[in-house]
């Protein structure tokens, strides 16, 4: 049999009486916080993977802010393309009703001026910006690509901007083309040049030259297309890459949540648990305290 | 001797042992809460018996000796663990404040703000010439550089934290080998008439056991009851009468007014576990925060130097380059680069010299500033871990090939886990000298209720030898009245 010293019952009370006040205080705070995780030394494996967890969570939110942006662009760029091509739309309308030799010279004047407008039109539509950005300018932002120049007595657009591409991160080591430059998009197109001959074409009566004008309309309609099939193809990628993002986003919050977040239900039962423990633990402390040899003794 | 007189005798001394007995039992109940008490016992034994012709009569009671109950093996065991314990302890107490440096667990951490940086970076490339991404830009720069100076001054601060710790528990440790040295004397005075100094003794492993909590020692006992206490890697702290002192001096600890360091001769106990934290823990993690940032300095500035600015200038430091100057870190030596770094003068107030441009530093090119937003998940660098043992004395780098946040989650694992282990350790040593202290209160504590019971016991024999004393009263009575 051991001996037990008074002293250490007592000591040995309040030895367990301070452990089990620390489990108490470690659950009170998991619930307090709702996380498992208040200091690194709780779960250091866990606390590393919630870190990689949050890092890449922002990672996404930022590629999804900068495909925000890209899908601004791509709409932008859309929209100023197909108006663009209702234009032109327009301008082969008048070619094909002026190409008739029964028109006089005063109606092909008046188209001729019409053309003009459309002319000057296509040129501010390739001078689209958003928020003070001019989108087909290449780096030069800050410059308005297209001006209006006539060379050799035909009206036509000069390209003032670069031949670099908009570019965003949108995934680790991935970048999307957000912005084409206004050489590829429009000067390669023969857009300007073809409005500006078909002015003057029209202004000169030349139903030949009108008729050539005509076929490079039918270049310059194919050439718009294909460009806007170019940025809708990548407007895709980038929804579909918006998408993939949404889904990574939920997965993260999910696994971080599990790493993290406490199981209130499951922490308050545990706290339950010792709760009832350490009454139990207050009363038995209180009972061994009454028993003594002293009661007994006159 | 026989007779009646003689049972007097026997009574009389009988009355005088229980008493005695009785003294010893109150002394325990009195010292029952007394810490490092001892539990006393009398050894009583017959007297020498008187020969009677061919009978030997019995001549009642003497005390023998009054004893300690004492377990040379667990009060042994305690004093080591108490090192130990105490080691973990001070350790653990630290590490909570370093783990709340890096509040990863909560908002703002440095990761979080890692994070916000190569974000601003991304927003700057998604906008080349906007002016408010570029300040944004610059305020984020700015508080990741201000987290890297807090924390290294942080770490500083409580590196110089211990060294007060130090100069105290060296104080102590001084006051308390003084006292052994003094209780030393006391006792080989008090043992030279071939009894034991039972409190003497008590109050000198009490001690003993204070100072095992300080530092760890090793002891062994000199025949005349004098103690010789060293430390465990042999430094003499106390010889009979004589104790030597230890001194500090700046970081420096020194022995008996040499000046030479003997830190690294004071393991376990509170000062142990400092001097580990300062001289290996704490400068280690300082040491790989100064890689992160020297690492970041490094990288930033390669790729920002030769980037364009908005107005079409290039060369341009982002943060303040490293100088070769005394203190401060260089291309080869990050040491010190989480207290340097900062904006280089370069951009600092004029965020048009952000090099976001790759080509041209046109409004609308983002070249550059997509190339350091790509660092963020750069795995190809290769930076330098610090491992620094031995109090410092082997300092050794291996490098890692992986991103800044790799290295970073590498470090915080580290720290989570070694303050896991320590506070675990601590659990441990403590549940270890509870076990031991039962082991050796269940033979020196003081138990009432046996003590109490002794009491009865002693009672009723002390009642018995007085009642004798009245029988033979009678029986004498009855002799004086013959006649």
């Amino acid at each position: 049999m051991m001996r037990v010293g008074t002293a250490s019952i007592y000591a040995g009370i309040q030895l367990r009486l301070q452990r089990m006040a620390a489990d108490l205080k470690s659950l009170n705070e998991k619930i307090a916080s709702g996380k498992n995780l208040n200091r690194l030394s709780d779960d250091p494996i866990a606390l590393v993977e919630a870190m990689k967890f949050k890092t890449a969570a922002r990672q996404m939110d930022q590629y999804g802010r900068n495909l925000n942006t890209a899908a601004s662009w791509f709409t932008a760029s859309e929209s100023t393309l197909s108006q663009t091509l209702d234009l032109v739309g327009r301008a082969r309308e008048l070619a094909v009703q002026m190409s008739s030799s029964s028109q006089d010279a005063e109606n092909r004047d008046a188209a001729a001026a019409e053309i003009g407008d459309l002319l000057d039109h296509a040129i501010s539509l390739g001078n689209t910006d958003l928020s003070g950005r001019y989108i087909f300018s290449g780096f030069e932002t800050g410059t308005a690509p297209f001006t209006k120049i006539v060379v050799g007595g035909v009206e036509t657009a000069q390209y003032n901007g670069d031949t670099n591409d908009f570019q965003v991160q949108v995934g680790k080591d991935q970048t999307l083309t957000v912005g084409r430059n206004g050489q590829t998009v429009f000067m390669d197109s023969g857009l300007f040049s073809t409005l500006g001959g078909l002015k003057k074409a029209l202004e000169d009566d030349d139903l030949a030259g009108i008729g050539t004008q005509l076929e490079n309309l039918t270049s310059v309609e194919n050439y718009l297309n294909s460009q806007i099939a170019d940025i809708g193809v990548r407007h895709n990628q980038a929804q579909v890459r918006e998408n993939i993002l949404s889904q990574i986003q939920f997965e993260l919050k999910d696994q971080l949540s599990r790493v993290e977040d406490a199981d209130i239900v499951e922490v308050m039962i545990q706290l339950n648990a010792k709760q009832l423990t350490y009454q139990a633990a207050l009363a038995a402390a209180a009972r061994v305290s009454e028993m003594s040899l002293l009661n007994y003794m006159d | 001797m026989y007779g009646l007189s003689a049972i007097l005798n026997i009574a009389r001394g009988a009355m005088n042992a229980n008493q005695l007995a009785m003294q010893v039992i109150s002394h325990n109940m009195a010292n029952v809460n007394t810490p490092g008490y001892t539990r006393q016992k009398v050894v009583l034994e017959t007297q020498v018996p008187w020969n009677l012709n061919r009978l030997k009569v019995g001549t009642g009671v003497q005390v023998d000796s009054v004893i300690q109950c004492f377990d040379r093996y667990s009060t042994r065991a305690i004093i080591q663990n108490t090192s130990s314990l105490k080691d973990y302890e001070s350790k653990a107490l630290v590490l909570s404040t370093v783990e709340s440096l890096w509040n990863e667990t909560e908002e703002n951490s440095l990761s979080q703000i890692l994070d916000e940086f190569w974000n601003a970076w991304q927003d700057l490339a998604s906008n080349p010439g906007g002016t408010a991404e570029r300040t944004a830009l610059l305020g984020k720069a700015e508080i990741l550089t201000r987290r890297f100076n807090s924390l290294s001054q942080e770490l500083g601060q409580i590196g110089q934290n211990l060294n007060t710790n130090l100069r105290a528990g060296v104080e102590e440790v001084n006051r308390l080998t003084g006292q052994i040295a003094a209780l030393n004397v006391r006792i080989r005075t008090a043992e030279a008439s071939q009894t034991t100094a039972n409190d003497l003794r008590d109050q000198r492993n009490q001690l003993l056991e204070e100072l095992s909590g300080l530092v760890g020692i090793t002891y062994l006992e000199q025949d005349d009851g004098s103690l010789t206490v060293l430390t465990r890697e042999g430094l003499l702290l106390v010889n009979g009468n004589e104790s030597w002192d230890l001194s500090t001096e700046g970081t420096s600890i020194y022995y008996n007014g040499i000046e030479n360091d003997v830190s690294d001769r004071l393991t376990g106990g509170k000062m142990g576990g400092w001097l580990d934290l300062r001289d290996e823990t704490l400068p280690q993690y300082l040491a790989n925060l100064d890689e992160m940032a020297g690492t970041l300095i490094q990288e930033v500035n390669n790729l920002h130097l030769a980037g364009y600015t908005l107005s079409g200038g290039t060369g341009m430091y982002f943060f303040k380059d490293f100088q070769v100057a005394p203190g401060v870190p260089n291309a080869g030596d990050y040491s010190g680069a989480a207290a340097y770094i900062s904006l280089s003068s370069d951009v600092l107030g004029t965020p048009e010299n952000i090099a976001a441009g790759g080509i041209s530093g046109a409004p609308g090119d983002n070249g550059n500033a997509l190339s350091i937003a790509a660092l963020q998940t750069d795995g190809s660098l290769v930076i330098r871990k610090w491992t620094i043992t031995d109090r410092g004395q082997s300092t050794t780098s291996n490098p890692q090939t992986g991103s800044l946040y790799d290295y970073y989650q590498g470090l915080i694992g580290e720290l989570g886990i070694f303050t896991e282990d320590t506070n675990g350790n601590q659990d441990f040593t403590q549940s270890l000298l509870d076990s031991l202290a039962g082991v050796r209160d269940s033979v020196s504590g003081v138990n009432l209720d046996e003590e109490l019971t002794e009491m009865m016991k002693v009672q009723h024999a002390y009642e018995a030898a007085s009642k004798v004393i009245s029988v033979v009263d009678q029986m004498m009575q009855t002799l004086l009245d013959m006649r």
